[in-house]
């Protein structure tokens, strides 16, 4: 997997905030769900459905606690179009923050069909959350914590 | 010559006869979206206009909606065929100018300005000077236009309704997923500009525009320094008003016209009046009636405009026209097709 692919939050911070953004008129609607393994098998844990609209942004805060997002991911489907005539690429980019911190942002350049033409790009990515671990901590007390 | 004529002539009447007594169907209900959008939206060729090329004096005011590369070619006029070609565009979106959102489109009027700029370019074959080229370039700017569709919050809510109902069944994301994009179908986008399109027909609004062009001759078809001349300037003023549900709008236009040919007598005047058009489905019949300053004369013109073929405009128009080099006033019965490559990409 990417490295980009991983998020690194922090689990005493506060809840984490998904921010996505199209500019140039092009809407988008997406659907965002919270997975996580257990024995092996993916369960869905929570879902969110996102639009941009006219402001070009939509968001939403992830319900569960940082602590508990460890190893989970979080996957989406973008659905986008364009709806000016004649504008037909922008940026999207997704992005998470904690504390008001960016924790995570991914930005791609895409080429979008019409809205008139009743057609829409579809496409999607997944994160998978990491804690961070501390700077204090001292080597010994890692031990502690693999042992 | 006459007889290709008359095969052109028969054949575009008989497509606008059928265009007419196929008028009655529902708004939208075999019409390409984009249709819509040339009904309405779409005026003429700046370019086009000083040259006398468009078929209709008065223009239209309405925001251009489709301001991608338009090309249009092959005016049959008079005894003699008289192609011309143009391209329109947006300079703005073209290089590089971006919009944040919907929302600034709608709040800031100078985003909304650059946005609606229309730059063309023309070249056409004239009768008038048949060993010469005619070129010319225009702006066109729109100042306002209450029925610019982007405004129309029910079509951002429609659309956004859309794209949400638009995932398949198995739509919900994989917790791997890595989807790198497709193009697929929403056929509940389609629906949402249907239903736009009504809205935008039965409502009743006004729009003006403001314009520049200049022409310029290359004798003898040679783009020598010394052999390019400017021909003619003009700016115009029009606005319009669309009547709402009986599908009418009232067009008038004050135009300045500075003539550079030599045998002209009256070197600058004004030329205005209205135009009185009924828009259908595929159908748009217009009339109008002008006075030109610089011929001290009150002319008159009908039209029809037929969309039938996706990519083609189909028109015909009966208009006096003055050679500017004889001076000899004719009525002209003018058939001709529009090419636009933003549909026919599609």
């Amino acid at each position: 997997m990417p490295k980009s692919n991983y998020c690194l939050i922090d689990p005493d911070g506060g809840s984490l905030a998904v921010k996505i953004t199209a500019n140039n008129g092009i809407r988008t609607g997406s659907i965002f769900v919270l997975w996580e393994i257990k024995n092996g098998t993916w369960e869905k844990q929570e879902k969110f459905q996102a639009v941009t609209g006219d402001d070009g942004i939509g968001h939403f805060l992830i319900n569960k606690t940082p602590d508990s997002l460890e190893n989970k991911s979080l996957a989406w489907s973008i659905n986008t179009c364009s709806s000016i005539a004649n504008v037909t690429r922008g940026e999207i980019s997704i992005s998470i923050t904690q504390d008001s911190i960016e924790r995570w942002k991914k930005e791609s350049s895409r080429l979008v069909p019409k809205c008139e033409d009743g057609k829409q790009l579809q496409f999607g990515n997944h994160v998978i959350f990491k804690h961070m671990i501390s700077e204090n901590i001292s080597t010994s007390e890692l031990w502690k914590d693999t042992e | 010559m006459e007889r290709h004529r008359i095969i052109v002539l028969v054949l575009i009447s008989l497509i606008t006869i059928t265009a007419y007594t196929q008028d009655g169907s529902t708004p939208g209900d075999t019409q390409n979206v984009y249709t819509f959008k040339l009904d309405y939206n779409v005026p003429e060729s700046p370019a086009f206009a000083v040259l006398d090329a468009n078929p209709t004096t008065i223009l239209r005011a309405s925001t251009p909606q489709e301001i991608v590369t338009h090309l249009a070619s092959n005016f049959l006029s008079g005894n003699e065929v008289s192609p011309g070609l143009a391209l329109d565009f947006n300079p703005y979106l073209t290089f590089g100018g971006r919009l944040k959102s919907v929302k600034e489109y709608r709040n800031n009027y100078g985003k909304r300005f650059l946005a609606n700029l229309q730059l063309s370019f023309a070249t056409i074959n004239s009768m008038n000077f048949p060993d010469d080229l005619l070129f010319s370039g225009g702006i066109r700017a729109t100042l306002f236009d209450s029925k610019d569709i982007i405004f129309d919050e029910q079509l951002g809510k429609d659309i956004d309704t859309a794209l949400l109902s638009g995932f398949s069944d198995s739509g919900e994301p994989g917790p791997t997923n890595n989807n790198q994009g497709i193009v697929v179908d929403n056929p509940s986008l389609k629906n949402a500009y249907l239903n736009a399109k009504t809205r935008y027909m039965e409502k009743e609004g006004g729009s003006l525009a403001l314009g520049y062009a200049i022409a310029g001759r290359a004798k003898d078809n040679s783009f020598k320094t010394d052999s390019i001349v400017t021909y003619r300037h003009q700016a115009w003023l029009v606005g319009q008003y669309d009547l709402g549900k009986s599908e009418m709008s009232i067009n008038a236009m004050v135009m300045y016209r500075y003539d550079q040919t030599p045998q002209t007598n009256n070197n600058d005047g004004l030329i205005s009046g209205i135009a009185l058009r009924k828009y259908g489905q595929k159908l748009i019949l217009s009339a109008e009636i002008y006075h030109n300053s610089m011929t001290e004369s009150i002319d008159f013109g009908g039209y029809a405009e037929a969309y039938l073929i996706p990519s083609i405009t189909l028109f015909v128009s009966l208009k006096k026209e003055v050679n500017s080099v004889t001076g000899d006033e004719d009525v002209v019965l003018k058939p001709g097709i529009k090419w636009n490559f933003s549909e026919a990409k599609k």
